[in-house]
Formats: C-alpha cells, structure tokens, sequence
C-alpha cells in the first residue's frame, strides 16, 4: 500500500511542475493533458484542454501526485502541510529560500525542541511546507 | 529528502489517527499531547486544550503520516488536496473506501475507470479528503 498527497491546482499545475522543478528538484514523471484523455466525460464544460488531467512528480523516492482539477485558477489548500525532512542545516535552508520565493514565510526555520533547525512557508501557490532536520 | 503529508484536525486528530490505524494498519508511533511539551512550550496553552494533539505519527510500511489539532482560531477546514491510497488489491480498495466512507461523504463511489480497476473519492468523518486508487494490472 502506498499513501500519497494529491495537489488540486486548479489550473496553476503546469506552473508549479515548472516550480517544483526547480525549486526542489523535482522530476515529473507522467503527465496527462484533458485533450488526451481517453475518456471524454472526464473533460468539463469549457475546460480547456491543454490543462493537466493528472500529473505525478519525485523527488528521490517521494511522489506526489497533481491535477488542474476543476480548473478555477485560484487553488485554495488548507487544513494539511507538507512535511520535507532533510539531513542537514545548510540543506533545509536552501530548500526553505527556495519555496519561499514568492510566497510566504509562517515560522522562519529556528531550533525547537524537537527540531535542531524547523520553518513553515506557505509557497506561491499557497501549498503549506514544513521543512525539518530530524534529531 | 522524504515528504509526508501532514493533518491537521480541530479537536479529533487523537480519535482519527486510531480510526487510520485501524483501517489502514501500520502502528502509532507518536502521539504527543500539548501536557507532554517542555512547559515553556506550553506555557499559552489554555487548560481544555492541554490533552489534544500536538503531533501524531503513524507509520505503515514506508509511509508516514502526520497530524495534529488546531486550535479553533486557526483551524481550517481540509480543501485543495486529497490523500490517495494506492493499494493493488481491488477487494482492499473497496475495504478500505467503505471504511473511510462510514459517517463520511463519497465524492465519487468506488468504480472501474480508463486507468483502475476500482478508484473512488471521499471526505471521511473528520474532514480528510482521500482518494483510493487500485490500477490495473500492467501488461508484461
């Protein structure tokens, strides 16, 4: 069994592969447009086609999985982060600037009591991370 | 670099995670209360808040996941994202969704698709959306 976040992006999908890819290094490693779907109930009213289906991307053995979905142009995430545990300081720190670009920092990475160095940063897209060195 | 997808609850994060490690398998391995935080950590921690949820974990395999509550003025209700189980097991699937399902909402009943043999979406009872996914066997 695996268990795996799903990201509507209503619409903002291609862009934030393009992000991902940079930012985290991200690999996409499918990619389904709506035109090319082979079942055309799938497509809405109106839905352009060139907007992504389903998309799957990695980062080492990490995948998550997204989609344009119904396509509003204004993706809304709340009640849920992403975790990323890294092994080192200078990682978490180039990883955090990284996602922080253009979005906005909750709790700058500082030492807590169960982290040597912890931070939360809502991305561009408003996608909640939590970047972590595990003790 | 690992990424899990971290819950957040508005009161039943405790409740929820033992309803997953029912449904799901895998084991607790952490759920720490705001009373077991150092007490400068919990110093602005009102008293009917001290036993709810501060962090769980719940390991299956080599997935985690994670939760905790939120306080009401900063609780939000779950939107923008589901958690998908992947499971090749069609029989496991319809297990697991009708479970997840029970005092929930189905988004989408669990049917065949172009791409699984059974695939279905649902918000269970503490506001978790989830998407269960059995694909079709590959072609050798």
């Amino acid at each position: 069994m695996k268990i795996e976040p799903y990201l509507f992006l209503d619409g903002r999908c291609e862009e934030a592969l393009d992000f991902y890819k940079k930012a985290l290094r991200a690999e996409v490693t499918a990619l389904m447009r709506f035109k090319d779907s082979p079942d055309p109930t799938m497509v809405h009213g109106g839905q352009d086609p060139n907007k992504i289906l389903h998309a799957v991307f990695k980062i080492g053995e990490t995948t998550i999985m997204t989609s344009d979905g119904r396509n509003t142009g204004n993706p809304t995430f709340q009640g849920f982060a992403l975790s990323i545990a890294v092994a080192s300081k200078a990682e978490a720190e180039r990883t955090f600037k990284a996602l922080a670009d253009g979005g906005r920092v909750e709790m700058p990475l500082t030492k807590t009591f169960f982290s040597p160095h912890f931070g939360m940063v809502f991305d561009r897209f408003g996608v909640c991370w939590m970047v972590i060195v595990m003790q | 670099m690992k990424w899990n997808p971290y819950l957040t609850f508005g009161g039943d994060c405790a409740e929820a995670f033992k309803y997953y490690e029912r449904v799901l398998g895998g084991k607790i391995v952490a759920m720490i209360t705001h009373a077991d935080m150092p007490a400068e950590a919990q110093a602005q921690t009102p008293p009917e808040w001290k036993n709810k949820i501060m962090h769980a974990r719940l390991v299956l395999g080599d997935n985690v996941l994670m939760g905790s509550d939120a306080p009401s003025d900063h609780f939000l209700k779950p939107q923008g994202f589901d958690v998908s189980i992947q499971t090749d097991d069609p029989k496991e699937a319809e297990r697991i969704f009708a479970a997840l399902a029970d005092n929930g909402t189905v988004r989408m009943p669990i049917q065949e698709t172009f791409w699984a043999t059974r695939f279905g979406m649902l918000t269970d009872k503490f506001g978790i959306p989830w998407m269960i996914n059995c694909d079709r066997p590959q072609r050798g």
